[in-house]
């Protein structure tokens, strides 16, 4: 009930009545069938047979070397099919809508690679698949459109409000409310209301798990600085949680700076933002004084997000992880960085990630370890850069 | 006994069926919405619901929500809203009122001080659109305290214990939602409205009102034959919206709460 719905102070349950049923009966089906063997079995099967876990650990040699310090390991969820971390979560979450008997998904996407994973995980499994995506998003991320299409998946544009991520929840979860009995609803993040968060940080815990045991075969050692980008949370989190109960490793959250905190045109959640309770959940948002959301902006649809997962919340509540940013200028830069030194062009949510590191290494030794988890290729945003 | 739920009673004992309009406040502006709502109160609506417009409306429907984007854009502020409603009062306007709203901008402003505020202005009751009542905690016990109504909603899939826990807390009326889906006028009303009407009546003697999706004087008859109320938002909103100009708006206001009325 209460308890198990929330992260200390934060997480929860708020959702409109009408939503109440359907979320109750996946919260129980949830915790019957998710745990159970079977369901892990065919969940790993699928993760390594078919979306082809497990990762490597990359060593970034020439970043490494070119920054003069810590040394740089890149987790690879680019090289999960789709191009990024996005589908370990769709494929949980529709082998448990089958499991649940329904027949229809429903999913929200902002960069798209969560539109493109549960599209593809559905015809994979024969389930039919509607997306909702804000209109702005249609635009800036074209090829991920063309890829849901491809797919056999619906891809709704959604027009209303600011046309972006959270303007595409609330079309799914209006979805959702008017097609409940058919219909399961694949929340793309560590957001919303119970189980979500929890569910969706199970199926991505799998990232943290092969990092933790592939950094100690290569290294015999703990890393110094586990990094993320942080939108809504859910690569973050999957990386996090094979490291949360190893003290002395420091957990970093990088969010989107958009074009400067001063600006107030970014996606900082913890610069500017406040508690607030939203997309089912009581969490860190940014809103005004009468408790709207603010239109937020980030170079990368993927992070451009009023509110943070509950989980993170918590994480940086209790000490136990840092959230810092970058901004729209850092990321672009590491984005052509990164290419360069390393042939991987990273998706613009990941370089946020990886502007962090390229200022961070530096401070270390080569004693220290620095993983960075890259969380998706950037081939969606090719298009949008300069060559 | 709070004002609404003796209002409400009052109203079932005498078997009168009641009309609850809802307006979303702002829309299409802070004055213009105030006079329809002044319309609505001098003809017939025995309940308005002051809708507060939210950024992210998602247990709204197109109509709903597109309202609460303009209220917005046109620069609704809470601030204006109370002292709208401070005027509204002393203007003599004392149908009852019911707070309508989501839970970021009460939580945001903080409930106690909300919950202040609606006793100075004497707002009825507030109803929270999403927070079932496993949460319902944060916020019922301030509403309470000072005598505030807190009205419940209950939806198709609210059953059994569940159910009853709702209809126990909720204050005045339970606001039945009538369908599956979100808010918005329908050409149909779910032949299941009654049998979960029923339903519902073995747990509480409670006034039900039914909403979502009732456009037509034809269907607030029709419904109100098994409940003891009706509540409409998305068909006047339409109205609104559809209207060429303001004073237009307020005659088909008029007439349309009128022909409700008559027909319930």
């Amino acid at each position: 009930m209460k308890n198990k719905s929330y992260f200390g102070n934060f997480g929860g349950d708020f959702i409109a009545e009408t939503l109440k049923g359907p979320v109750n009966e996946l919260a129980k089906a949830y915790e019957s069938i998710v745990p159970s063997e079977e369901f892990q079995k065919t969940f790993t099967d699928a993760l390594r047979e078919y979306a082809g876990r497990e990762t490597p650990l990359t060593y970034a040699r020439r970043l490494t070397d070119s920054l003069g310090g810590a040394k740089i390991y890149f987790k690879r969820e680019d090289l999960l099919h789709t191009g990024a971390h996005k589908i370990n979560n769709a494929i949980g979450q529709c082998l448990l809508a089958m499991k649940m008997g329904k027949t229809r998904i429903i999913a929200e996407t902002g960069a798209g690679q969560h539109g493109v994973a549960t599209a593809t995980a559905c015809a994979w499994l024969g389930l039919e698949c509607v997306v909702y995506m804000g209109a702005v998003d249609v635009e800036r991320q074209a090829l991920n459109v063309k890829r849901m299409h491809l797919l056999g998946a619906k891809v709704v544009p959604v027009e209303g409000g600011s046309k972006t991520l959270k303007d595409a929840i609330n079309e799914a979860m209006r979805d959702w409310v008017s097609n409940v009995h058919d219909s399961f609803y694949v929340l793309g993040s560590v957001l919303g209301p119970y189980p979500y968060p929890e569910m969706v940080r199970n199926f991505h815990s799998c990232i943290g798990k092969e990092s933790r045991e592939q950094i100690l075969e290569r290294e015999s050692k703990l890393p110094t600085e586990v990094v993320a980008c942080v939108g809504g949370g859910s690569n973050a989190i999957g990386i996090f949680s094979g490291f949360v109960d190893d003290k002395d490793v420091k957990l970093v959250g990088v969010e989107a700076g958009g074009m400067g905190i001063a600006s107030m045109k970014h996606a900082s959640r913890f610069n500017g933002g406040s508690l607030g309770i939203f997309h089912g959940c009581k969490t860190y948002l940014l809103q005004n004084e009468d408790g709207q959301t603010l239109d937020t902006h980030s170079i990368s649809a993927g992070l451009d997000y009023p509110a943070i997962g509950p989980e993170h919340a918590n994480l940086r509540d209790i000490g136990r992880a840092v959230y810092t940013f970058a901004t729209d200028e850092e990321a672009e830069k590491a984005f052509y960085e990164v290419s360069r030194l390393e042939g991987i062009i990273p998706a613009l949510e990941t370089a946020h990630a990886l502007a962090y590191i390229i200022k961070q290494a530096p401070k270390y030794s080569k004693e220290d370890v620095l993983i960075v988890n890259f969380s998706g290729r950037g081939d969606k945003d090719v298009e949008r850069m300069d060559v | 006994m709070n004002k609404l739920t003796e209002f409400c009673k009052e109203l079932k004992n005498k078997d009168q069926k009641a009309f609850v309009a809802y307006f979303t406040a702002g829309y299409p502006n802070l004055d213009d919405s105030f006079e329809y709502i002044k319309i609505a109160m001098k003809n017939g609506a025995d309940i308005i619901e002051v809708g507060l417009p939210f950024s992210d409306p998602v247990a709204d429907g197109p109509t709903i929500a597109e309202a609460a984007g303009v209220a917005l854009e046109s620069g609704f502020k809470m601030e204006d809203l109370f002292k709208k409603i401070k005027d509204l009062r002393n203007d003599g306007y004392n149908t009852p009122i019911v707070l309508f709203s989501y839970i970021n901008p009460l939580y945001k402003w903080g409930f106690k001080r909300v919950a202040e505020i609606l006793k100075d202005l004497k707002v009825e009751a507030v109803l929270v659109v999403d927070c079932p009542i496993e949460e319902s905690e944060i916020y019922v016990p301030v509403f309470k305290r000072v005598g505030i109504d807190t009205v419940m909603l209950v939806s198709p899939t609210t059953v059994d214990d569940r159910l009853r826990s709702i209809v126990e807390e909720s204050d005045g009326f339970v606001y039945v939602i009538s369908q599956l889906g979100v808010t918005g006028a329908r050409s149909e009303i779910s032949e299941d409205l009654e049998s979960q009407i029923e339903n519902i009546k073995k747990y509480t003697n409670k006034p039900l009102y039914a909403g979502f999706g009732i456009s037509s004087p034809e269907q607030a008859k029709e419904v109100s034959r098994y409940t003891d109320g009706v509540i409409i938002g998305s068909a006047i909103t339409k109205i609104i919206k559809s209207s060429e100009c303001h004073d237009a708006a307020k005659f088909k206001i008029r007439d349309f709460i009128r022909s409700i009325k008559e027909a319930i």
